[in-house]
């Protein structure tokens, strides 16, 4: 792949390519994901599991065990890596062009932090509380429920704290997302002192991130707002990138700016409360995915939000794949490998923005 | 034809308006002058619907700005803002493009295309079209600006009036491009459109407005023709500028020569 990594922001020539090359890596990393493994599968083997239950019959061979592993848990795990990857990256996109500012991640800011806590919250206090409430608290489908609400509430809180007269100030923005972090870790952090046993160890997969929890049922409960918020979120392309120009301007190209922020931001805290029920906080995605697209075919939002979630669910399916095998048979938490990999490049990206800044 | 009606704005215990009443017809360029903090561009924004006045209207076409649908509005009226900021890689024709957005309803047509290309042309950047908008000057930022505010009233609507706001256009930009800019705001307001601009250089604003309205502190306190209120005693009282203020040599229209600020001699006397 050639991405053209040059501080400034000048798109490489146009890669008319880029959307085939994301699919196809996409496709391929899916079917490389699925067949690696304690139990490994060949990728026309994998082809031919996937193709049986649709009446298919392919010529290479799998035996029952290679079957049942497929089906019941990578087929889950690499649906819901590829699902998150995708809407963390188009939200991350979204909520970047929303706060005119490309280091506005989830993650930084505290978005997925304010998921985290709820979903912490409801699992503990869903043991605790009595009655009705604690048995819907301890239910699956309060987690992303719980998750979208903390979600939100942090967007707006973030929302409210960096922004003056419509523009939103880089270093206030990280220091309203290290005051929202520092906070949501605390309360976690007082919580794991509620906690049994068992419930301590879902808490660390919260802070630290895992696909390890993926099955069927957790798939079934979050998919609906995943595939939801991907679904809608390009649909507010076009104003999103009137955005870009300032909200006045937005307004004078006859934008209903008051409707699309309140949408934006009501689908970001969708999309990332539902990704961080599933599976922690996964971080970096959506800082890194976006900028290198950016880089690589401009910053239109109508390019820009379906190639991110192709490279986001690619991306996470890589890093995924890394977390299974690097250690294998154990599993490092794929936060640590997101948070490896994105780190070094949110600190060039940092130091690009700020002496920018002075421009 | 925009109306302002006995306009009040108050924010935060300050006055920033006070009584301002004015038309801007069609056909007519209409220059706003004032010194620094008089409340031009406060002036602006609330033409342009961005702040609510405290008290007064403001009626474009007749109409009340709260009773137009903000498509309709936006496909008549175009405002082009002071320091306007994109951080994000655009090209200047994709900027350019982007004036085209209240007409397009689901992809830009070829003939939105040429428009961008034309309005890049009209305002000396269509060389820049391929670059990447962080990359320009500042001059050239407020012309690739300008040409997508000309883009999005590019073509008169079949039925209306076309309006354009402009806040401070010339305000980055070398004297050959303060004309190119006025020449072509003069274009529009012959062709029939309502221009509104704010200026600060006097010349520029004496030789292309057809009328001056000038501010003081958020009030209008001189309104006409250049060669009807342009004289040393307004520039003098309004601005702090000892002027002279000739007839000029070659246009039909005064030529101020501004000869030292006036405020250490004989301010507030």
């Amino acid at each position: 792949m050639k991405w053209a990594l040059s501080r400034s922001t000048v798109p490489a020539a146009p890669l008319p390519l880029l959307r085939p090359l994301l699919v196809g890596t996409l496709v391929g990393l899916v079917v490389v994901g699925i067949g690696t493994g304690a139990v490994s599968l060949s990728p026309g083997q994998v082809l031919a599991v996937l193709a049986e239950p649709l009446g298919i019959v392919l010529p290479w061979q799998f035996d029952a065990q290679q079957q049942a592993v497929v089906l019941a848990i990578r087929l889950p795990r690499v649906l819901l890596a590829g699902l998150v990857g995708a809407v963390l990256a188009t939200a991350g996109a979204a909520m970047q062009g929303l706060f005119r500012n490309p280091l506005a991640d989830p993650g930084l800011v505290g978005v997925s932090g304010g998921a985290a806590l709820a979903s912490v919250a409801a699992i503990v206090l869903g043991a605790r509380l009595p009655g009705e409430i604690g048995d819907w608290l301890g239910s699956p489908v309060a987690l992303p429920v719980a998750a979208f609400v903390g979600g939100l509430a942090t967007v707006v809180l973030v929302w409210r704290l960096a922004r003056r007269d419509g523009q939103t100030e880089v270093a206030t923005l990280l220091l309203a997302g290290i005051a929202v972090n520092a906070l949501t870790g605390a309360l976690i952090g007082l919580l794991t002192f509620a906690a049994t046993d068992a419930q301590l160890r879902s808490i660390t997969f919260w802070s630290l991130g895992s696909l390890s929890g993926a099955t069927w049922p957790v798939l079934a409960g979050v998919a609906p707002f995943l595939i939801g918020s991907l679904v809608l979120l390009p649909t507010l392309a076009r104003p999103l990138n009137t955005l870009l120009l300032g909200e006045a301007e937005a307004g004078h190209l006859g934008v209903d700016v008051e409707t699309t922020k309140r949408a934006v931001i009501v689908l970001v805290a969708l999309a990332v409360g539902a990704a961080v029920s599933a599976t922690g906080i996964i971080g970096f995605v959506a800082l890194v995915v976006p900028h290198l697209l950016r880089l690589a075919a401009g910053p239109d939002h109508r390019r820009l939000l379906p190639d991110a979630a192709l490279l986001g669910a690619g991306l996470l399916l890589g890093a995924d794949l890394i977390a299974r095998t690097l250690a294998a048979p154990a599993e490092l938490p794929i936060g640590t490998i997101t948070a490896a990999l994105g780190t070094p490049f949110f600190l060039w990206l940092l130091r690009g923005q700020m002496g920018g800044s002075s421009r | 034809m925009i109306e302002a009606f006995d306009l009040h704005l108050q924010m935060r215990g300050r006055v920033l308006l006070a009584g301002i009443s004015l038309a801007v017809r069609p056909g007519e360029l209409v220059a706003v002058l004032g010194a620094n903090g008089a409340g031009k561009s406060t002036l602006v924004r609330v033409l342009s619907g961005d702040l609510i006045p405290s008290a007064g209207q403001v009626t474009v076409a007749g109409k009340p700005l709260s009773d137009w649908h903000r498509l309709d509005l936006a496909r008549q009226r175009a405002v082009l803002s002071q320091g306007a900021r994109l951080d994000f890689g655009f090209t200047a024709f994709e900027v350019a493009l982007m004036g085209r957005s209240p007409h397009v309803r689901t992809v830009e047509t070829a003939r939105d295309r040429e428009i961008a290309r034309l309005a890049l042309r009209e305002t000396g950047t269509e060389h820049l079209a391929e670059r990447p908008y962080p990359t320009l000057s500042g001059g050239e930022r407020q012309r690739v600006q300008f040409a997508r505010v000309l883009a999005q009233i590019w073509e008169a609507p079949a039925d209306g009036e076309r309006f354009l706001l402009l806040d401070e256009p010339t305000a980055a930009l070398d004297p050959a491009h303060q004309h190119l800019t006025l020449q072509i705001a003069r274009r529009f307001a012959t062709a029939g459109t309502a221009v509104l601009a704010v200026l600060h250089d006097l010349n520029l604003a004496a030789q292309y407005a057809d009328r001056l309205v000038v501010l003081e502190r958020g009030r209008l306190v001189a309104e006409g023709s250049p060669q009807e209120i342009l004289d040393a005693a307004l520039l003098r009282r309004v601005f702090g500028l000892d002027a002279l203020v000739i007839p000029h040599p070659h246009l039909a229209c005064p030529l101020v020569v501004p000869l030292g600020s006036a405020t250490t001699a004989s301010r507030n006397d």
